[in-house]
C-alpha cells in the first residue's frame, strides 16, 4: 500500500511536466533543456517541500493535541521566516539562511508553547500563534524598510513560490526530509503516547519533554528548511494530516507518512495550477493558492470541531 | 510498600502536608475528603508528577532516582480527568497501557492481555470503536482498563467510579477488591469506599486528618471531614451485584 503511493506520486510528478506557463511538446528534443532543468526539478521541489510541511504538521497536532496545530499557526512558519529574511536582507551567503531561519523559529514556537500554558488550550495557542506572526511580520516590515535595497528579492521570496531550483538545493530538502522522516518513523510508537494527558503518558513510560522537545525540533527543522528555500507556504501542514487521519488509522506510522505523502501530492498539485493558470506565461505565487484553500479548510475544523475546540 | 518521608508541597493558597505516612503491599486505601482538600494533589505527588522534591519511596527505592521506564513499572495511574486526542480505538488505547513492556512493539501476547482487560471491564463490545463515540462512563471504564493493562504491582486511582453508573462503580469496586495490587483510590462515595477498602484516609487542608480501619469511621468522624449531618441509620439505598 505504502509502495504504491509511492508509484502514484511518481506518476503525479511525471504528468505535472506537461503542464507549465508555456505549452511544450515535452517529447521532442529541443524542450529537454526545459524539461530536465526547470520543470523536472521544480515538480520535485514543490513536491518535497509539500511533504516536509505535511510532516511537521502531524508533529506539531500530535505534540500540541491540537487539530488546528501547524507550521502557520503555531507561529513557527513566521518566525522562521523572520530569520530567513533577516539573513537574505543583511547579505548572508544563500547556506546561511536555514540556520538562521531555524534559531528563530524554534524560538518562536518555545515562545508560543510558553506563553500557551504547553499542550493544554487549544485556542489559546492560535491567540498566542496569531501574536507571534503579527510581531514577526511587523519586524520583518522594518527589516525590509532598513535594508531596502535587498527589497525586491525579499518580497518575492515572502510570498511563496519555486522560481529557480537548482539541483543542490533539491539535494539539501531530500536529505533533510529523508533523515527527519526516518527519525520521526522510528519513534512513531513513542509518539502515539503522546496523544494521552500528561499525567497517563508520563505514568505510562514516555518522558515527555524529552519526547516533546525532540519531536518539536525535528519538525521546526523541517519548517525552516522549507521556509527558507521557499518563502511562506500556508496551511498544508494544517489540512493534510486531517486527510491522512481520516482515510487511514490515526496511529502515527501511518499519519506522519500519509501526512507527508499527501502534503507533497496538495503542493505539486498546487504549484501546477499557480504555473499554468495564468496563460500570458505569467504565474500565480504558490503561497496564494494554498492559502485560499487552507483558509477555507480552517473555517471548516473550526465550525465542524467547535466542540472539541472549546473544551479545555 | 509506599513510604513517604516528610511531605511539604506548597502551591498560593494550599498546601499538602504529610508525615511519614506507610502503604503496605496489597493494601487497597481509600483517600477521602471534600473538594480540594488534596487527593489529588496526594495522587499525583506520589506519581512524581509535581514539581517538587519528591520524598516517597517505593519498595525501598526512592522514586527521584527511578527512571521513567522504572516508574513505569512500578505504578500505573488512572487520571482523573484522562484524555485521549485523536480517534484511536478503545483496543489500542487499552493496549497501549503494556508501551512500557515493549516499547510500542504490541506483540500476539500484548493483544491477548488486552482483550481479557477488555473483558475484565465489560468494554469488550466496543473494541473496534473510537473513543470520541463512547460515553463518559465508557471512556473512563476504557482508561481504567489502560491502567490495570500496565500490570503494576501499585496502582493509583483519582476517582475511578465518578460518572459511573451503579452497576459498573460495583463492578470497578469488585475488580480492585479482587486485584493483588496495592490500590490507593480517591473516592467521594463514603458508602461504597468503606464497604470495599480497608483503609481510609481522611484529609483535609492537604492534611491527613484519620488514617482509620474502615470498621472504625463513625458518623462524628465523617461530620468533621464533610462539614455535614449524618444520620447513622438512614434510609438509603444499598446495592449489591
Amino acid at each position: 500500500m505504502r509502495y504504491l503511493w509511492l508509484l502514484f506520486v511518481i506518476v503525479a510528478i511525471a504528468s505535472s511536466l506537461f503542464f507549465g506557463s508555456v505549452k511544450l511538446d515535452i517529447l521532442s528534443g529541443d524542450n529537454f533543456d526545459i524539461i530536465t532543468n526547470l520543470r523536472l526539478p521544480r515538480a520535485v521541489f514543490s513536491f518535497l517541500i509539500g511533504a516536509m510541511l505535511g510532516l511537521s504538521g502531524s508533529v506539531y497536532q500530535l505534540v500540541l493535541r491540537n487539530p488546528l496545530a501547524d507550521s502557520f499557526t503555531t507561529g513557527a512558519a513566521s518566525s522562521s521566516a523572520l530569520g530567513a529574511v533577516f539573513a537574505i536582507a543583511a547579505g548572508f551567503s544563500p547556506i546561511y539562511v536555514p540556520p538562521f531561519a531555524f534559531l528563530t523559529g524554534i524560538l518562536g514556537l518555545w515562545l508560543v508553547y510558553t506563553l500557551s500554558g504547553g499542550a493544554k488550550g487549544a485556542v489559546t495557542m492560535i491567540l498566542c500563534g496569531v501574536i507571534v506572526n503579527i510581531v514577526a511580520s511587523s519586524i520583518m516590515g522594518f527589516i525590509k524598510f532598513y535594508f531596502d535595497e535587498s527589497l525586491s528579492s525579499v518580497v518575492f521570496w515572502l510570498m511563496g513560490g519555486f522560481s529557480y531550483i537548482d539541483y543542490y538545493e533539491l539535494a539539501v530538502v531530500f536529505f533533510v526530509l529523508t533523515i527527519s522522516f526516518l527519525y520521526l518513523n522510528r519513534r512513531a510508537a513513542v509518539l502515539d503516547m503522546l496523544v494521552f494527558d500528561d499525567s497517563t503518558a508520563r505514568t505510562g513510560g514516555v518522558d515527555i519533554r524529552k519526547e516533546r522537545a525532540a519531536a518539536f525540533i525535528t519538525a521546526t527543522i523541517l519548517v525552516s528548511v522549507a521556509v527558507s528555500y521557499s518563502g511562506l507556504i500556508g496551511f498544508v501542514g494544517l489540512i493534510v494530516p486531517h486527510i491522512a487521519r481520516s482515510i487511514f488509522r490515526p496511529d502515527m506510522r501511518s499519519n506522519l507518512y500519509y501526512s507527508m505523502i499527501f502534503g507533497g501530492l496538495l503542493l505539486l498539485g498546487a504549484d501546477t495550477f499557480a504555473r499554468s493558470a495564468i496563460s500570458s506565461g505569467a504565474e500565480l505565487p504558490v503561497g496564494i493558492v494554498t492559502a485560499v484553500i487552507g483558509g477555507v479548510f480552517f473555517f471548516y475544523i473550526l465550525v465542524k470541531r467547535r466542540a472539541e475546540m472549546w473544551h479545555d | 510498600m509506599i513510604k513517604y518521608g516528610k511531605i511539604y508541597y506548597k502551591r498560593t493558597d494550599f498546601a499538602l502536608d504529610i508525615n511519614d505516612l506507610y502503604i503496605k503491599t496489597h493494601d487497597k486505601v481509600a483517600v477521602l475528603g471534600e473538594n480540594g482538600c488534596g487527593k489529588s494533589t496526594f495522587i499525583n505527588y506520589s506519581c512524581g508528577l509535581l514539581e517538587s522534591e519528591i520524598n516517597v519511596s517505593y519498595m525501598d527505592r526512592p522514586l527521584k532516582s527511578m527512571s521513567t521506564e522504572d516508574r513505569a513499572k512500578m505504578f500505573a495511574l488512572f487520571a482523573q480527568n484522562p484524555d485521549v486526542s485523536f480517534p484511536f480505538t478503545v483496543f489500542e488505547i487499552v493496549r497501549m497501557g503494556r508501551f512500557r513492556m515493549c516499547g510500542g512493539k504490541y506483540d500476539r501476547k500484548d493483544d491477548e492481555k488486552t482483550i481479557e482487560k477488555l473483558t475484565l471491564f465489560d468494554i469488550v463490545k466496543y473494541k473496534d470503536k473510537r473513543l470520541n463515540e463512547l460515553s463518559g462512563g465508557e471512556k473512563r471504564r476504557v482508561l481504567l482498563a489502560r491502567a490495570f493493562n500496565q500490570e503494576t504491582p501499585f496502582l493509583f486511582l483519582d476517582e475511578p467510579v465518578s460518572m459511573l453508573d451503579i452497576r459498573h462503580s460495583l463492578e470497578i469496586m469488585n475488580i480492585i477488591e479482587d486485584t493483588m495490587k496495592t490500590v490507593v483510590a480517591s473516592m467521594h462515595d463514603i458508602n461504597l469506599a468503606i464497604r470495599y477498602f480497608k483503609r481510609l484516609i481522611f484529609m483535609k487542608d492537604g492534611k491527613i486528618l484519620y488514617d482509620i480501619s474502615n470498621r472504625d469511621v463513625t458518623p462524628k468522624i465523617i461530620e468533621e471531614v464533610y462539614n455535614v449531618k449524618v444520620s447513622p441509620n438512614s434510609h438509603d439505598f444499598s446495592f449489591i451485584i
